[in-house]
């Protein structure tokens, strides 16, 4: 049977939490969840997650929607092949409004598909530790010590501006 | 001796700049004089006309950042309120600059020489008449914007003052010259599209009488915000670290203008290509020549490319990366770049309309009119900044700015 045991800790700043994080990565403990209701630069920094993989998945679905939907115009247009107009029969210029229109369809639509994928939605089961507040105003971080350490881990927290350390279970 | 309030310390600008102005300021006046008397006066005033209307754009539009910000009630720009209103002391001379022109218009307009075609342009590009009209639209515009400053001023000069709005510590509601700044900001707002539109219609598209378009002089006031922008995020950057502005302008600041000058960016491109596309898709003769000229004609075709990469894609490009909008090495070198595109926008609008030798008017003559022009702006800014406080520290909207900044973030 493990001797570890998983902690909670509720933080009402933000820098406070971060601070909090940086005092965890010193001690070697693992941080299993980070719960913020809202996107802050500091956090993702202070735990080194991996980076976000939706602004790539937007860019590319922004140059594929682009490029589908010039490919689209230009098999359309040569299909039929009619000068209309006395323009040329692939005219580019107003092909720029066609390839925006396609950039931020596919853009958005790669997004939200990717938050879905990223997100692992829908999920069942809330991860261990997660309350509504987490969703509303407060932060909170899950951490895993060794039995041995939990003082140690709950004073460190406390002086990071934790407003409250309590077991996770 | 004045210190900036609150910092205790007087940290201003170096006095090389203005310095440094001055003397560029004589040698291209002396190089315009040179060239007026050997010979070469019609390069001269087409040189004095493409500065002319890109440093006064430059300067309205950078000035009209501090009206912008009280206008949305927005406090994250204050720290760059003074810099922003720096501009204001060239704008004066500017309007000087603008009679010169006067002196200048036989060899620049074609309307000047004789009369244009048809009844209307006979009578709306009478010489007497554009002058009067832009140099009244100027000279208003110029009065509100010193208005603007001086109330803006008069507080962070005097805090002291009874009606300044505190007395014994206490506020005092809002004081007078907050209010009038308030009052003047839409105002300047408004007159500024109306007055850069003008010059825009009266000083450029009327270089090729036949040529127009409706929305030219709304691309030229967006596009001389656009500049202004762009030289107050090159001089925050700048003057960061050698003034006082350093305890205030901090990364969080340059991303936020770098945000917004790529946001200008992209509406200058856009309003470039909607003209661009309406003369493409209409095909009339009288407006696709003009575009033709700029693009398709030797010697200008590859410059009218090379511009549209230095004022769209290059910019748009690099302003996708958080870090570099908070570089200063890399937006030191893009705000040059952005410059540089937007002079040689204003130059390709002025130099094929007038220009009908070999190869592109581009030599020493250019550079040295430039750089005089260059050394008048540097000179009024530089003198501003040395003189007037730095930190506009009676302004709401920087209190408000101070205690966002003080304040911890929580969802």
């Amino acid at each position: 049977m493990s001797d570890d045991q998983s902690l909670l800790a509720v933080f009402t700043y933000a820098d406070d939490l971060a601070r909090g994080l940086e005092s965890l990565k010193a001690t070697g403990c693992k941080i299993r969840h980070v719960f913020s209701p809202v996107h802050v630069e500091e956090l993702e920094e202070a735990t080194r997650i991996r980076r976000s993989p939706v602004p790539l998945f937007t860019l590319l679905g922004g140059i594929l929607g682009g490029m589908s939907f010039v490919g689209l115009a230009v098999y359309a247009h040569l299909s039929f092949n009619l000068i209309t107009s006395g323009k040329p029969i692939l005219p580019f210029v107003p092909w720029i409004v066609v390839c925006f229109e396609g950039v931020i369809l596919f853009s958005v639509i790669f997004s939200v598909v990717s938050w879905i994928l990223g997100g692992r939605l829908p999920r069942l089961g809330l991860p261990k530790g997660y309350n509504a507040s987490f969703s509303g105003l407060q932060f909170g971080v899950v951490v895993t010590c060794p039995f041995a350490d939990r003082g140690r881990i709950q004073r460190l927290l406390e002086e990071a501006g934790a407003q409250e350390v309590r077991d996770a279970d | 001796m004045r210190t900036d309030s609150g910092s205790g310390v007087d940290r201003r600008i170096p006095a090389a700049w203005p310095v440094i102005g001055g003397v560029l300021a004589i040698a291209g006046c002396i190089a315009f004089l040179a060239a007026l008397l050997t010979g070469l006066a019609a390069r001269a005033w087409q040189a004095y006309l493409v500065n002319f209307v890109f440093w006064a754009g430059l300067s309205f539009g950078a000035v009209l950042f501090s009206p912008v910000l009280n206008m949305a009630n927005a406090a994250w720009g204050r720290p760059m309120k003074r810099l922003s209103e720096a501009f204001s002391w060239y704008l004066p001379v500017s309007f000087c600059l603008f009679w010169g022109l006067y002196a200048g218009r036989n060899l620049l307009f074609t309307w000047a020489s004789g009369p244009a075609e048809g009844a209307f342009k006979q009578m709306w590009l009478r010489p007497w008449f554009v002058f009067a009209r832009d140099g009244f639209g100027l000279a208003a515009l110029t009065c509100l914007c010193l208005a603007y400053v001086s109330y803006s001023l008069k507080t962070d000069i005097q805090p002291a003052l009874p009606g300044t709005g505190t007395k014994d510590g206490q506020a005092q509601g809002p004081p007078k010259a907050w209010r009038s700044q308030k009052n003047l900001s839409p105002i300047i707002g408004i007159v500024y599209a109306f007055v850069l539109s003008l010059v825009a219609f009266d000083l450029i598209m009327s270089l090729d009488p036949r040529w127009y378009s409706t929305l030219f002089g709304g691309y030229y006031f967006i596009g001389s915000f656009y500049s202004g922008l762009v030289s107050l995020y090159l001089l925050s950057f700048l003057s960061k670290d050698r003034t006082v502005l350093k305890e205030y302008l901090h990364a969080r600041q340059f991303h936020d203008m770098g945000k917004l000058v790529m946001a200008f960016t992209l509406f200058t491109g856009y309003l470039f290509y909607t003209q661009f596309f309406v003369i493409w898709y209409g095909n009339i003769p009288e407006e696709t020549r003009y575009l033709i000229l700029r693009f398709r004609l030797p010697p200008w075709e590859h410059l009218g490319w090379v511009i549209l990469a230095m004022i769209l894609f290059i910019p748009f490009f690099t302003f996708l990366s958080r870090k570099a909008k908070t570089w200063k090495p890399a937006m030191t070198i893009l705000c040059l770049i952005v410059l540089a595109g937007m002079w040689l926008e204003r130059f390709i609008f002025v130099a094929p309309s007038l220009w009908h030798g070999p190869g592109i008017p581009l030599g020493w003559l250019e550079g040295l009119v430039t750089a005089g022009f260059l050394g008048m702006v540097m000179l009024s800014v530089g003198l501003f900044l040395r003189r007037m406080p730095l930190v506009p520290v009676s302004d709401p909207l920087f209190h408000k700015f101070l205690e966002e900044r003080e304040e911890r973030l929580r969802p």
